[in-house]
């Protein structure tokens, strides 16, 4: 009788007969860290992460990469937001994942993507991909320029890398600046229904922000906003949510009220938004939208998931509506025009 | 689902539990699910109609439904029958009705159908365009998980 590893790969079981099985260790997933650069001289891309476990440290290899269809690997490997190419990326850049042989510089960049995914689940695409070579680079240079020593080595790494990712006023009310940027863009005088969606809102500070520009540009519209968000926590503390008076920005001051709390937007403006606890990747009973506000999400999705999740934009979005990206993420299609005010990008759909 | 729906649901079902079992219980992380799901066995339903549409499931296994309905009897049973699937239609009754009335007192206006039981093995729910918010609820007698699938209405 022989020692035998079985293996599924997708619908197939895969038999491999082996000298003999020392043992079996059970690992949790959270454990798995992402291969170091120092095996880069062993062909990396068969390498899915490595585990340190009483005092032993585990390689765990890339079963897909090393029994499966090299032809399917390429197919996924191109498989894109939208299901085209977006941003700027080349046929040569995709393939580049993983196949730096440590002299053309990407090889340094392909772990810290792997690092990334790990400590702060940051997926790079070609939604956010320019900004993430720009911002290597930079940080590349200020960690005395090798690959090794640029590597991130903690959640708290993987931070401060994206400390400058995120968009302006992230976790607070949107500033004069912003919400003029903003307000240029987005349509004004509308009257009837004006409708938008705000997935991943967290607390919903940039939520009661949209409402208060969408009530200022558009006063006879009857405005409804869906805000959602996973986060049971931030998405519970959404509808009373309360400000100091040194976060309210002056524009607001007509929309405020105050409660025995703190001061709060005003019933007007709450009653424009239903808070939602729901997870973005489930199916919604959504209507078609005029706007969408998703700044700083898709990023912090698979890839896979990014694609459903431009599918679903796509199809909640009424044809000339406007969808709102993070300031660092890009799409590149047809089907959506690019639009920008005072350093802001959005996007607007097509007609038809 | 509503932010403002959760929190009713989640304390009637403790008010509840702990009331009737008169013993401590514990919950467990909320999360949401969507599609289709497995019913443990024992499956108590309400329907919610009003400012919104959608149902409540109260989901648990055969033996933890006769061990809740014997504790709350106060005598042992055997099986699920007629008087155990009674008690279990009550104890989904109770607890929305709870909910429902804390949900009034904060301005939204809901109405319950009558409860219905569903037993077997092998079953699953499905809702399609309402993910459920899952309260699981661990209890000595073992686990109810307190399904609740609800939408505004259009």
């Amino acid at each position: 009788m022989e020692d035998m590893i079985i293996l599924r790969l997708d619908n197939y079981f895969i038999g491999v007969i082996v000298d003999s099985i020392d043992k079996v260790v059970g690992i949790s997933s959270s454990f798995i860290q992402p291969p170091h650069p120092l095996f880069g001289d062993i062909n990396i891309k068969f390498i899915k992460g490595i585990v340190e476990n009483e005092k032993k440290l585990y390689i765990i290899l890339d079963v897909e990469k090393i029994l499966g269809d090299a032809d399917d690997e390429e197919d996924e490997s191109r498989v894109e937001v939208m299901g085209i190419p977006m941003a700027t990326e080349t046929e040569d850049e995709a393939e580049s994942v993983y196949d730096g042989d440590g002299k053309n510089g990407e090889i340094g960049l392909d772990f810290l993507q792997d690092t990334l995914k790990t400590f702060s689940r940051f997926i790079v695409s070609s939604v956010n991909r320019d900004w993430i070579r720009e911002r290597y680079a930079e940080w590349k240079s200020q960690h005395g320029g090798s690959d090794e020593k640029a590597q991130l080595k903690s959640p708290e790494d993987a931070q401060e890398f994206l400390k400058d990712f995120y968009s302006p006023c992230t976790g607070r009310l949107w500033n004069k600046d912003y919400t003029d940027a903003v307000s240029s863009l987005l349509p004004e005088g509308r009257k009837g229904n004006l409708t938008a969606w705000n997935p991943g809102c967290g607390k919903g500070y940039e939520t009661y922000s949209l409402a208060a520009v969408l009530r200022a540009k558009n006063p006879e519209a009857v405005i409804k906003i869906w805000a959602n968000d996973s986060d049971l926590l931030s998405i519970s503390t959404a509808p009373n949510l309360v400000f100091n008076d040194n976060e309210i920005p002056d524009y607001l001051d007509t929309y405020m009220q105050d409660t025995k709390n703190g001061k709060q937007l005003n019933e007007g403006i709450r009653k424009q938004i239903l808070f939602e606890y729901h997870d973005v990747l489930h199916s919604n009973p959504f209507p078609e939208v005029d706007i969408i506000l998703a700044r700083d999400l898709i990023s912090f999705m698979l890839k896979n998931d990014q694609n459903r999740l431009m599918n679903e934009f796509s199809e909640k979005l009424k044809p000339g509506g406007f969808l709102f990206l993070g300031a660092h993420e890009r799409i590149n299609d047809p089907e959506w025009e690019m639009l920008e005010a005072s350093g802001l990008v959005a996007y607007r759909k097509k007609n038809g | 689902m509503r932010v403002e729906y959760i929190n009713p649901f989640v304390e009637a079902a403790f008010n509840i539990l702990r009331e009737v079992l008169n013993a401590e219980i514990t919950r467990g992380e909320l999360y949401l699910k969507s599609a289709s799901q497995p019913v443990l066995g024992v499956a108590a339903i309400v329907g919610l109609a009003g400012d919104v549409e959608g149902r409540v499931l109260f989901d648990m296994s055969r033996p933890t439904a006769i061990a809740i309905a014997s504790a709350m009897n106060g005598e042992e049973l055997s099986d699920l029958d007629d008087l155990g699937k009674a008690t279990i239609t009550e104890l989904a009754n109770m607890i929305t009705a709870q909910a429902v009335t804390k949900l009034h007192d904060l301005g939204f206006k809901f109405d319950l159908t009558p409860p219905a039981i569903f037993t077997g093995d092998n079953m699953e729910v499905t809702d399609t365009e309402v993910e459920a918010l899952i309260v699981p609820v661990n209890l000595e007698q073992g686990k109810i998980e307190i399904n609740v699938a609800v939408r505004e209405r259009a």
